[in-house]
């Protein structure tokens, strides 16, 4: 009792205040803390997990261009629409690889422009789309060159994808 | 309060001449012997087995000490005075529990939010590979969500060959296209548009698409424009 008598001293009240404030916000910095450490352990250990587990590859086998780099890939992407459009008496106005899309790296597209009878066309498009590995056109446009003529061009967005295996 | 009365095992015969076994709770063989005359019984053996479970357990009760009773229901009223605690003590109390507790949180929070931290650098040290992982599968993800459709998505040579084969002889495809949404938009030349309309709506392929304009050509046949975007 002599102990509590001075600790509630009217002199040692006012450090006692001070020093319980100081404790709680000290605490309550600490539990904030304590909170964002465990969202971080919980975002990590479910990372981890996830990234532990074996991958779903994109497209079946040998429809994707897999190994090697990019680059790699991306050679041989415009290898295979350059030459799908020769020898199709084609007029290539375009064909233009887009650059690499920091977030999707996988991603191989090129903008195309050829223009030529229906019948090339169609062979040019079939010859692209039954390679391997696979292109799609993301977008496409196919229509007269101008009003009254016969010849036809098709314009529009290839892509093709670029996983590396491993 | 009832008196304390003894088991009997009472054997007694009905009018009809059969015997019947009775255990009846009575203050003696006297009572127990009336109380087979009123139920029409003819009493014919009483035997005492023992006092009935009743009387032990009044008795067991009433033997027990009844000081918790005593003290709460049934004695005086606590006073006022024999619990009186010194407002200073209770002061003292609540100031040191506050500190105590605040100290314990500071403490605590801190310990296990250390301890955590630990923990999640742990894991990024043993799991690094799997983190390397995890982000190149995100970025796979990100990639499937883009492509995926347009890989999934009827080719281009799929298209114009199924058109080809459902399309009246006298109607030309004029242009087609597909947007980034892949929506599908096609413009037709017809002499009669009512034959369009039945021949896509019986093609899984062709069956969303609706006519979104109709103008006359200068060769005096119709141009429709279909399309399967929503609207």
């Amino acid at each position: 009792m002599i102990m509590l008598d001075r600790l509630l001293a009217p002199r040692a009240l006012l450090p006692l205040i001070m020093a319980v404030a100081l404790t709680l916000t000290a605490g309550w910095f600490g539990v904030e803390r304590l909170n964002r450490e465990r969202d971080r352990l919980t975002t990590l250990e479910a990372m981890a997990a996830l990234g532990s587990r074996a991958p779903v590859p994109l497209l079946p086998e040998g429809l994707a261009h897999g190994g090697g780099s990019r680059r790699a890939a991306e050679a041989a992407f415009g290898r295979q629409i350059d030459q799908a459009a020769s020898g199709h008496r084609l007029l290539v106005e375009r064909i233009e690889q887009l650059a690499a899309d920091r977030e999707r790296p996988g991603l191989l597209l090129a903008r195309i422009a050829v223009s030529g009878s229906e019948a090339d066309i169609m062979r040019f498009v079939r010859r692209v789309e039954s390679g391997k590995p696979a292109i799609r056109f993301a977008d496409w446009h196919i229509g007269r060159t101008a009003p009254g003529e016969s010849t036809i061009r098709i314009e529009g967005n290839a892509l093709a994808l670029w996983e590396p295996v491993g | 309060m009832t008196p304390p009365t003894t088991r009997f095992r009472c054997e007694a015969a009905r009018p009809s001449g059969a015997t019947d076994v009775r255990l009846i709770d009575a203050a003696s063989a006297a009572a127990a012997r009336d109380r087979l005359i009123a139920a029409g019984l003819e009493p014919l053996t009483i035997e005492a087995v023992g006092p009935s479970l009743l009387t032990r357990l009044s008795e067991l009760l009433k033997s027990r000490p009844r000081r918790r009773l005593e003290k709460h229901v049934l004695g005086e009223p606590i006073r006022a005075a024999a619990v009186r605690v010194p407002p200073r003590f209770l002061a003292s109390v609540l100031v040191l529990s506050l500190a105590g507790t605040s100290c314990a949180l500071m403490v605590g929070s801190w310990s296990l939010a250390l301890v955590t931290g630990w923990k999640a650098e742990r894991i990024m040290r043993r799991e690094a590979a799997s983190l390397v992982h995890y982000h190149e599968r995100l970025a796979k993800e990100r990639l499937r969500r883009v492509a995926a459709p347009v890989m999934t998505a009827p080719a281009i040579t799929e298209v114009m060959e199924r058109l080809a084969g459902i399309l009246p002889p006298d109607t030309g495809l004029a242009d087609a296209k597909r947007d980034a949404a892949g929506a599908l938009t096609i413009v037709l030349e017809t002499p009669d548009p009512d034959q369009i309309r039945p021949v896509f709506a019986h093609d899984p392929l062709f069956r969303s698409m609706r006519s979104i304009g109709q103008a006359r050509t200068e060769q005096g046949t119709m141009r429709i424009t279909l399309t399967d975007a929503r609207r």
